[in-house]
């Protein structure tokens, strides 16, 4: 029997190895996919008066009867609001669960949204030793509708060149047409001097 | 009225001093070495065609360099074929008839050169007709490619219609020359037989161009003046942009026809028609034109220097005593106060103090657009932290000086040909200055 040289074990151990190594990270990742946290966040939004509120609610699911749906206090809870790019924070920082577990901050009144006015708001708990990552969005029409600069569309002297603006195009081509139209006529003159 | 043998002798000593000679050897050096000039800067033209613009020292903040001053003195010179063709003409100043076809092939080569240096500072000039068909009625660009295409088109008209009698006196006169250039004049002279029609439409032609012509003039300037000022730029963005580059434009172009005319009427020994009163009148107007110039310079630095706004305080001390202020200096004083002083005495506006001045005035205006264009771009409105090193000064590569010197050489070879092919001091004119009747009655 051909014994297998210390190399070719060497290779095999960490062919095994490898295989392991993977699968036990799939497996890992998928646990942690698949795996329900046991607590929740809910946003609602509502007014008082003339503000506009959001609430943010941290509760626990787990099945046991006696911690379902409990509040959690004392827990920073980071809400913000959808910019093109990036967060922008709307509750003040260390903003942390009552004793039912809640947060509630004011609106602005000034923030831009979409074009209709829908704004994306999103409550995270973010590297909590015990909670760890929850994160809940929501979109609310609580925003000023996005400024859209319909000149961009007229005649104007930033627009394309199709949308120019009428007074220029005219001015333009009517200098155009009166000063070629005589340079044209002078050169007609230079075919009759040939012809005198 | 002469008689006809006295008018025979006039006429032919018109012929013998204005037909067009050939080059001696001072001649054929002098083309010679502009062709030298020429090809060197042909070969740096290629380099910059197959390497990029990158030949060049033109960066992020100093995009316009050399190129763009050149340009903007190529417009400012070609002004002065309205000045002396038109102005004069409607205001009656006889003395202007030997200096007309003078400033309308100036006119003519400035303005050809100012259009192919606009060519050579684009990165991609096979582009160029893409300003044509995409370009925007919006854009004091276009505007300018317009103006120069017409005013282009004026200089020439008013170059060949009033020289279509001395071509058919070429036709008619030249027998010893090649048949090429036989059927060339012959073809350029449209059957002009002196024909009393003919003149009325060639006299008739030349006013209506004479007074059109101003307003482009104006424009043309203007509008190039306009490529700065419509901008928020520190050190363009004025008001009085367009009449400080209409002034200046004015006072080079006098300058040039000055420059010009001594050394062709020494060269050619034209004393006869190009005289003392010419050089003095020539003196007179370029100092009225520099004075006028002083003027707006006041205006363009005082104010702004008054206020020292913050961009334009940096712009101004960089002229003032920074980096620029030796040649700001040197334009200033020597290309438009010392000029001014001198020309204000009669010795002074004697031929050869007026040629070294108008010479003086001619560099000087030439770095003046150096200081308008580039300084400027040297200051820009982004933080200038943190970029590279060759954005924060420019100084041409020898491939810029090379074109440019080639398109200004260009310039003067234009020159220095239509005189070797055409009287450059109008005979037909002069003949009936002299009281010669040139009309038949046909």
């Amino acid at each position: 029997m051909n014994a297998l040289s210390k190399n070719s074990i060497y290779y095999l151990l960490l062919f095994a190895l490898t295989l392991f190594l993977m699968f036990a990270s799939i497996v890992t990742f998928a646990q942690e996919d698949e795996a329900p946290t046991p607590y929740k966040l809910e946003m609602t939004f509502f007014k008082e008066d003339t503000l506009n509120k959001v609430k943010v609610v941290l509760s626990s699911t787990e099945a046991d009867t006696a911690k379902s749906n409990k509040a959690i206090k004392n827990v920073e809870i980071k809400i913000y609001a959808k910019k093109s790019f990036g967060l922008l924070p709307l509750s003040p920082e260390g903003t942390s669960t009552d004793a039912t577990g809640t947060v509630v901050i004011d609106f602005p009144t000034d923030l831009p949204g979409d074009s209709l006015g829908n704004v994306l708001v999103l409550a995270k708990i973010e590297d909590n030793d015990v909670l760890g990552n929850l994160e809940v969005k929501k979109e609310v029409k609580w925003g000023i509708p996005k400024f859209t600069f319909e000149a961009f569309h007229n005649r104007a002297l930033w627009g394309t060149a199709a949308n120019a603006p009428l007074p220029l195009v005219i001015s333009v081509t009517s200098m155009i047409i009166g000063v070629w139209g005589v340079i044209f006529y002078i050169i007609s003159r230079l075919f009759k001097i040939n012809k005198l | 009225m002469e008689s006809a043998d006295k008018q025979k002798q006039i006429m032919d000593e018109l012929l013998t001093d204005l037909l067009p000679k050939k080059f001696g050897i001072q001649g054929k050096l002098w083309v010679a070495f502009l062709l030298v000039i020429i090809g060197v800067g042909l070969y740096a033209y290629v380099q910059q065609l197959t390497t990029g613009l990158i030949v060049t020292d033109m960066r992020d903040f100093t995009s316009w360099g050399i190129y763009i001053s050149n340009f903007v003195f190529f417009v400012a010179i070609s002004l002065v074929g309205s000045l002396i063709s038109a102005v004069l003409k409607l205001t009656n100043v006889a003395w202007r008839t030997p200096l007309v076809r003078i400033s309308e092939i100036i006119a003519v080569a400035a303005i050809a050169f100012a259009s192919i240096i606009i060519i050579v500072d684009m990165g991609r000039p096979e582009r160029f007709w893409h300003l044509f068909v995409y370009g925007r009625i919006q854009s004091p660009i276009l505007w300018d490619v317009i103006v120069i295409s017409t005013y282009f088109t004026i200089s020439l008209l008013l170059l060949y219609i009033p020289m279509l009698p001395d071509i058919a006196i070429c036709r008619d006169q030249l027998k010893d020359i090649p048949k090429w250039k036989q059927k060339i004049y012959k073809m350029l002279a449209l059957n002009w037989s002196d024909g009393h029609r003919q003149y009325a439409i060639v006299n008739r032609s030349i006013r209506t161009l004479a007074i059109l012509i101003i307003p482009l003039a104006l424009s043309i300037h203007t509008v190039t003046s306009w490529l700065f000022a419509t901008t928020f730029r520190a050190g363009w963005d004025s008001t009085n942009f367009g009449p400080y580059f209409v002034s200046g434009a004015f006072m080079v172009g006098a300058a040039s026809v000055i420059a010009v005319m001594y050394v062709l009427g020494h060269h050619y020994d034209l004393k006869k028609y190009i005289t003392a009163k010419h050089y003095d009148n020539m003196g007179k107007l370029l100092v009225l034109l520099s004075l006028i110039y002083l003027y707006f310079n006041i205006n363009e630095y005082l104010v702004p220097a008054y206020k020292m706004k913050v961009l334009e305080g940096e712009h101004l001390k960089a002229l003032f005593y920074g980096d620029y202020a030796p040649m700001f200096w040197s334009v200033q004083i020597l290309g438009m106060v010392v000029p001014i002083i001198v020309l204000l005495f009669k010795k002074g506006r004697s031929p050869l103090p007026l040629f070294i001045i108008s010479i003086f005035v001619v560099v000087g205006a030439w770095f003046k657009r150096f200081l308008i264009v580039t300084p400027t771009l040297l200051h820009p409105f982004v933080p200038i932290q943190h970029v590279p090193k060759s954005w924060l000064h420019y100084s041409p590569t020898w491939q810029e000086w090379a074109i440019t010197s080639a398109t200004l050489a260009g310039a003067l070879l234009v020159v220095t040909l239509f005189v070797r092919f055409f009287p450059i001091i109008p005979i037909w004119e002069m003949a009936e200055e002299k009281g010669i009747h040139m009309t038949k009655k046909r």
